[in-house]
């Protein structure tokens, strides 16, 4: 069943001399429960397609349809909220809240959302302790190292069950045994809950774990391949 | 809420040294201003106390008229039934009848030009402290037929306790008005144009003299406390007949007093706007600065799913919070400062002292204690505060997720 649709989407930027096509008639669906990768070189419109699917970017043109929801049409308060309740954001740079502890950074969104303390309490300690963070509950972001910050952000994407999960080059300012030990998580998180990931990325470990495997050059889907289903859980 | 809050206070101290920096910016100009506007306003009451105690009293009623065209023609008849019911009035402590006129007054010698006033000495005394004016003699009593003269008067007059000065003027309706009074005592005072003119009377002999049987020129209301001044004229106004009767306060008695507290407190007014424009400026760069180092975490926590209104939320509760806190803070420092100042009185020395003790006025420089004035001044921060608010309300409104990410 298709949780992610995209209907002949197109994102242009006004630059000052010409306009910039960075996305240009893009057609995908995504499924639930994928582990798909959006993969190209610099500047091929990955991140671009991320944010218009994330609902953070507006497209120029065409519809992008989250479970049934046509989120073009929703006002920026209200793609806001959409958000909040159905998409879980990994950031390259972790971006995760100074002044708020792992333990409150990784229930964030669960609180926003308002749901009861002690069903956000279980599930953001589980989460923690499969991240491999459940000693560090009360610590602040800056006492963590880069690999640590990232799975907090991957904790609190996932916290909230949302419907998917859009990861942009999570792995990129990672070393390659941090990178290797997130992809192990969200590879186990995507089986054992069901749950969707859809990341742009460069890193080939990524690509490797990747079940779908999406190729964009200059703003159009140039390869769309399915991988055999061992590849993720094996790597 | 609690989340937003929570984020809010430790937004607060992310940067404690500029949070300290600018909550001390803050609380130095709430300890300045609440001690300059409790000393100036202290002695503004001390001033208008001073004044309104000597001779004119807070309120005074008089037949409608008078105040304009003050000639014994403009007396009324004071009943004992209408001063029964100005003094029942709540809150009124003494009712002080007075006839005043202008007579010429005349010793073995010389004369001048005297301003009388018929007095019931008791109540005199209650209202203005006459009987420690007294540098010579014996006060008058009741239904006394002596007179109190001024010093200058008496001097220029070449009279002194025991001799008799002669009034002459003219009396109600145009009655001729002339009469001997022996000279019981000698009052000073500290004004010249009092020390020079005054003539007191009792109120029996003065209406006798002036041929003005129970009639006055003004009765001096005193209220319990200066505050309640114009609640007792709206209650004088509704009992007196307005054709026959003005009621005037000290304000309207002695508009020269009040313009000259009016220009000074627009002085002191100025200086704390300059100070607090000064501190305005510093809580605006703070909120400057928390707000454009933060666009990009504005954006994240935007981007998953905190909402824009909810943000501007959070920065107006930091900046609220960071305001208050130092107006409290700076409000509790001034506070001892302003409550021992206002038990002992700053006592002045030198000329300045002696200048006021020769206008009968203590040289004292009283605070004044008043849980409005500290409102104010945190009324005046937290507006303040709300207007730099204005400006993450501003980004936040455009705020554009993946844009601000970028930065």
């Amino acid at each position: 069943m298709s949780i992610i649709e995209l209907k002949d989407v197109t994102k242009t930027f006004n630059a000052a001399t010409v306009p910039i096509h960075a996305v240009g008639g893009v057609d995908l669906t995504i499924d639930e429960g994928e582990f798909a990768a959006i993969v190209g070189p610099s500047g091929s419109g990955k991140t671009t397609l991320l944010n218009l699917i994330g609902g953070l970017d507006e497209p120029t043109s065409g519809s992008i349809i989250i479970d049934g929801t046509d989120i073009t049409r929703l006002k920026p308060g209200e793609r806001t909220r959409f958000r909040l309740r159905n998409i879980g954001f990994v950031f390259q740079s972790y971006n995760l809240i100074p002044v708020l502890t792992v333990y409150e950074n990784a229930g964030f969104i669960m609180e926003l959302r308002g749901d009861p303390a002690a069903e956000r309490d279980r599930r953001v300690r589980r989460l923690l302790d499969e991240v491999g963070l459940g000693d560090r509950l009360e610590s602040r972001p800056s006492r963590l190292s880069g690999g640590q910050q990232q799975r907090v952000a991957v904790a609190r994407a996932l916290a909230p069950r949302p419907r998917f999960i859009l990861a942009d080059e999570p792995t990129a300012n990672l070393d390659s045994h941090s990178a290797e030990n997130l992809l192990e998580i969200m590879a186990r998180l995507n089986r054992e809950e069901n749950a969707t990931f859809l990341f742009s990325t460069h890193d080939p470990r990524v690509v490797k774990k990747a079940r779908r495997v999406i190729t964009i050059e200059d703003g159009a889907v140039a390869s769309d391949k399915r991988m055999p289903e061992e590849r993720a859980v094996h790597g | 809420m609690k989340l937003i809050f929570r984020m809010a206070w430790r937004n607060i101290w992310r940067n404690r040294r500029r949070t300290i920096i600018t909550m001390s910016s803050i609380v130095c100009a709430i300890v300045l201003s609440i001690i300059m506007r409790s000393m100036q306003l202290g002695s503004y009451g001390k001033m208008i106390d001073n004044v309104v105690g000597t001779y004119t009293g807070l309120l005074q009623v008089h037949a409608r008229g008078y105040w304009n065209d003050k000639t014994i023609n403009n007396t009324f008849a004071a009943s004992d039934s209408l001063l029964e019911a100005i003094a029942a009035i709540k809150g009124v402590t003494v009712v002080v009848p007075r006839l005043e006129s202008f007579a010429l007054a005349a010793g073995a010698d010389r004369s001048r030009g005297s301003f009388i006033v018929g007095i019931d000495p008791e109540k005199e005394h209650r209202l203005t402290g006459l009987r420690k004016r007294l540098i010579e003699g014996d006060y008058l009593k009741a239904h006394d037929d002596g007179a109190l003269v001024a010093e200058g008067l008496a001097k220029f007059l070449m009279v002194g306790v025991g001799d008799s000065i002669v009034l002459l003027g003219q009396g109600y309706h145009g009655v001729s008005a002339a009469g001997a009074f022996r000279i019981r005592g000698i009052v000073r005072f500290a004004t010249p144009e009092l020390n020079r003119s005054f003539v007191y009377l009792d109120l029996g002999a003065a209406q006798s003299l002036f041929s003005a049987d129970r009639h006055l020129t003004s009765a001096v209301v005193e209220p319990e406390k200066r505050a309640m001044t114009d609640e007792t004229v709206r209650t004088l106004r509704s009992i007196l007949d307005r054709e026959t009767y003005e009621v005037l306060t000290w304000r309207e008695l002695l508009p020269e007093l009040v313009q000259q507290i009016q220009g000074d407190n627009a002085g002191g007014i100025i200086m704390l706007a300059i100070l607090y424009l000064v501190v305005a400026f510093g809580i605006f760069g703070t909120i400057l600065m928390m707000t454009d180092e933060r666009i990009r975490e504005f954006g994240i926590v935007n981007a998953v799913g905190l909402s824009c209104g909810r943000l501007a939320v959070m920065t107006g509760i930091e900046t609220m919070l960071l305001s208050l806190l130092a107006a409290l803070s700076g409000s509790a420092i001034a506070l001892p400062v302003v409550y021992y100042f206002n038990v002992h009185p700053i006592r002045l020395t030198g000329e300045g002292a002696r200048a006021m003790i020769n206008f009968g006025v203590e040289p004292v420089l009283p605070f004044l204690l008043d849980w409005r004035l500290f409102l104010v001044q945190i009324l005046i921060v937290v507006a303040m505060t709300a207007v730099t608010m204005l400006y993450p309300l501003f980004v936040l409104k455009s705020l554009k997720p993946v844009s601000a990410m970028r930065r």
